[in-house]
């Protein structure tokens, strides 16, 4: 039997002890004298990092390789964590229980800027040392990925490489280099060094250096050898059909956050939201053809016995089989009871028809992100939404018996006025009018319910907005307050409930998610302060952060709020993710104009995309083609 | 029909929650591909029960469960199934066919437990014990204040003891020679339960302390329900399917 890291006294004082014994279903086990043994991190409370797709892909990739074994990692909560501390208990890998300072390789995927510090407490927990230049032969190659990796700078000094891209490209050639160069008996020196020079897609941060200009930005960021390229260019899945897909996926035993199969419908998405990284980086749209998702469907089905299927992706009515897919689910699964979970769908009566026949008609919430409460702010960002369309989505929902609607704001976009702030409050207004007017009285039973949710809007690296400016809490706090007082003037004030962020925490993630290597100084400091769970309401505390700053001399305005001009070097821009610099300027000044941009499929707008394989024009639409304004200029990838 | 399954429940999964149990089972019952039967309600979800919930913590060598089938199973294959679906802490023991009616679900005539209790080492208290509890055992009336979720109620716990037993239990490694716990057979049931930390809690309680968390290590033997007077195991009810 499995002998488990924790005694049984530990695991029956902690919260929720099944975050900490692995043995769940589809969970892998082999034998612990293996080539190369992988620890794969996502460092927030295992509720969440389970809930994660991307893991699960590479769980399931390296686990197919005999000569590797691939085990997880979450962070301990709060209460373990005082335990390990005290007792001096190691981290532990979840399968194996081993501790993950024996391992080849700790793997921490960054996808959120609020989580940093977690990432600092499991290499602290495992005895790893905090900073890269620190660690020796001993312990593992500590490796980092996800959307937070396409600004690397603020973690660069805690990791030994990164992985910018896809992890199923190039995964393969790293661990063959490590398992040849380990054989061989190179170092850990020897390893990076050949992997940034041989792997595209791998990141080395000791081996780039970087100047800085008199006024704090950059002066210069270039490679210290020649043999280390320039610039580290993002890897991107040609084929998703080809590409490996884990329809073995592991069934937690405790609920966790998103506990469903989870079907990949596609990747990428054809809208340019402006503000919107995973649309930017996350470019070629490509989707997987309907049979191969009818398969996995029923695959997953069959290895997870799960009653939930997540169809996956940034906008699922863009996939442009969806009607087929859900119907086959609907047709083969509702029998038993399978539900589904469509995120991002457009509400149109298809959309309101399946979630009549499969969410239990319970009739919950309808949901818009409208993001911005005027059409002119709703064009400088790009959201290709309209207010007739989300009048008409509500218009039929309430006929179909639907009282709640969510709105999703931002506050803080660039160009933004007030007007553009109370406007919010009075399209909500304007909703539960259509209410009104759409349902007669006697079937009313009462006033429809909306929600407005407005959060602080941060701007991200490889988006058009990457140069835009933030604000001060204060200012944030002032913005919510338009908010508030307009729906106060509005006829069916009622009818409208407001909800808004702290604003102190979307401050530091935009310190967090524009800051160079300096930061990482503040990291480590709030760290030591006794930050952690950043995203975590009971463990948030901002003045551990300005307290970090004041003893590091670290400026966080000068990262989190500065406007940058177009002329700077950016701490990302050695990163290709394949869609230029140039269309990002380009969608920067369409943005203050006011000018929306096609969809990818209306018409291309030469994001560059092509240079990493994007078909969208090549296949059915090529007939189609018509030349944009801004097509002339593709191909600013390649310099 | 209505089919039966006993299971062990060990390891790792002592520490798995009833709630999660039930998650995981429905779960598994999916991946076997066992023609249950769902129930008619909008969310449609499998018609399954279980005989008791066993704590966090504790261990068991006969828990139970009822799943309405559409059709019988022979209890060979059920079992093979259901049992290649298990992860490690979970074994299929049995598979059987039982009465269907709605007042013989397990949930519903299961009335007594057997529990192997002993002290976790490090946790034997400094007083005698035994000499404790044989003295409760001898009282005729043991006023009791139980806690629940909704309060206290004041209750006899001495009829809900049915036996005790200290001089060793054979087969169990722990009891064998009784020098570190007990067998008890206590009642449990749908209209009243008592739990091993209840009735050694008593022991602490009489002498004005309060018992330590983790002092106990419990492991659930039997399940046992009443027929003709008697107490049988819910395990020797129904037929194997052939």
């Amino acid at each position: 039997m499995r002998k488990l890291a924790l005694e049984d006294e530990i695991l029956l004082q902690v919260q929720k002890p099944a975050r900490y014994l692995g043995n769940e279903v589809n969970a892998v086990y082999k034998d612990s004298k293996i080539p190369i043994r992988f620890a794969m991190c996502f460092p927030d409370v295992y509720e969440v990092g389970m809930s994660h797709l991307g893991l699960q892909i590479l769980y399931d990739m390296f686990n197919r390789r005999e000569d590797t074994w691939c085990e997880r990692v979450y962070s301990p909560w709060t209460d373990l964590d005082a335990i390990m501390r005290e007792r001096g208990i190691p981290l532990f890998a979840l399968e194996s229980q081993d501790p993950v300072r024996t391992f080849d390789f700790l793997g921490i995927t960054l996808q959120f800027e609020l989580c940093y510090t977690n990432v600092l407490q499991i290499l602290d927990l495992s005895g790893i040392p905090l900073y890269a230049a620190d660690r020796d032969d001993s312990v593992p190659i500590v490796i980092g990925g996800g959307p937070c990796a396409y600004n690397p700078e603020p973690m660069a000094p805690f990791f030994d490489m990164f992985y910018i891209g896809e992890g199923e490209v190039q995964y393969d050639a790293l661990l063959d280099l490590y398992k040849e160069m380990k054989a061989a008996g190179k170092g850990r020196k020897a390893f990076l060094e050949a992997a940034a020079e041989q792997v595209p897609g791998i990141y080395v941060p000791s081996l780039y250096e970087v100047e800085y200009n008199g006024d704090g930005t950059i002066r210069r960021f270039a490679p210290v050898s020649k043999k280390v390229p320039a610039r580290v260019k993002r890897q991107v899945v040609q084929d998703l059909d080809a590409a490996p897909y884990p329809l073995r996926q592991l069934v937690p035993l405790m609920q966790v956050t998103q506990d469903r199969a989870v079907v990949e419908i596609q990747r990428g998405c054809i809208r340019g939201c402006r503000f919107c990284q995973a649309g930017m980086v996350y470019r070629p749209n490509r989707e997987r053809s309907l049979e191969t998702l009818e398969r996995y469907t029923d695959d997953l089905v069959q290895n997870t016995g799960q009653d939930d299927i997540n169809l996956s992706s940034l906008s699922s009515s863009d996939y442009t089989c969806i009607k087929e897919l859900v119907n086959y689910i609907v047709d083969n699964y509702a029998s038993r009871g399978t539900t589904l979970q469509l995120p991002s769908l457009r509400i149109d009566t298809f959309s309101l028809d399946v979630m009549q026949r499969l969410q239990e008609a319970k009739r919950g919430n309808l949901t818009f992100a409208p993001e911005a409460g005027s059409q002119r702010l709703r064009d400088v960002i790009n959201k290709g939404i309209t207010e007739e369309e989300i009048l008409e989505g509500s218009r039929e929902a309430f006929r179909g018996g639907w009282k709640k609607v969510k709105l999703y704001f931002m506050l803080g976009l660039p160009t933004e006025t007030e007007e553009d702030r109370r406007e919010i409050a009075r399209l909500a207004n304007r909703i539960a009018v259509a209410y009104f007017q759409e349902v007669p009285k006697e079937k009313r039973g009462g006033r429809c319910d909306i929600t407005v949710s407005t959060s602080f809007f941060v701007p991200k690296p490889f988006t058009p907005f990457q140069w835009a400016p933030m604000y001060t809490p204060e200012e944030y706090l002032s913005f919510a307050g338009n908010v508030y007082d307009e729906i106060q003037n509005v006829l069916n004030r009622r009818s409208i409930w407001y909800k808004y962020h702290e604003a102190d925490g979307s401050v530091l993630e935009g310190f967090l998610a524009r800051g160079d290597r300096r930061c990482a100084a503040v990291i480590a400091e709030a760290y030591r302060l006794g930050a952690l769970y950043d995203a975590w309401i009971e463990t948030w505390d901002f003045s551990r952060w300005t307290q970090a700053c004041r003893n590091t001399g670290v400026d966080m305005d000068f990262f989190a709020l500065r406007a940058r001009d177009e002329s700077e070097i950016l701490p990302w821009d050695f990163i290709d993710i394949g869609v230029s610099r140039e269309f990002m300027e380009r969608e920067w000044h369409r943005a203050q104009q006011g000018v929306i941009t096609a969809n990818c499929r209306e018409a291309c707008s030469g994001c560059g995309a092509a240079a990493v394989g994007c078909r969208i024009w090549e296949t059915e639409r090529a007939d189609k083609l018509s030349v944009d304004a801004g097509i002339q200029e593709t191909g600013g990838t390649s310099r | 029909m209505r089919a039966r399954v006993k299971f062990a429940k060990y390891g790792a999964m002592k520490f798995i929650g009833h709630l999660e149990l039930m998650r995981f089972m429905h779960g598994a019952v999916r991946r076997a591909g066992l023609p249950v039967k769902y129930d008619e309600g909008m969310h449609r979800r499998m018609v399954m029960s279980f005989a008791m919930p066993l704590g966090v913590g504790a261990t068991s060598s006969a828990e139970y469960m009822d799943i309405e089938m559409e059709e019988p199973v022979p209890t060979e294959t059920a079992m093979r199934l259901l049992g290649e679906q298990m992860c490690e802490g979970i074994d299929i023991l049995d598979f059987r066919e039982v009465d269907d009616s709605k007042k013989m679900k397990a949930m519903t005539i299961v009335a007594a437990a057997v529990y192997d209790v002993k002290f976790r080492e490090g946790y034997e208290p400094e007083w005698d014990w035994r000499e404790d509890l044989r003295t409760l055992l001898s009282l005729e009336t043991i006023p009791w204040v139980k806690e629940t979720k909704k309060g206290t109620r004041e209750l006899d716990m001495r009829p809900l003891i049915y036996s005790v037993d200290f001089e060793g239990v054979k087969g169990s490694p722990d009891l064998t020679d009784g020098s570190r716990g007990f067998r008890a057979c206590l009642c449990c049931s749908v209209g009243e339960n008592l739990k091993p930390e209840q009735l050694i809690g008593e022991l602490y309680r009489r002498r004005g302390q309060e018992m330590p968390a983790f002092a106990l290590i419990v492991h659930r033997v039997d399940l046992l329900t009443r027929q003709d007077e008697k107490l049988i195991s819910l395990g020797d009810l129904g037929n194997p399917i052939s």
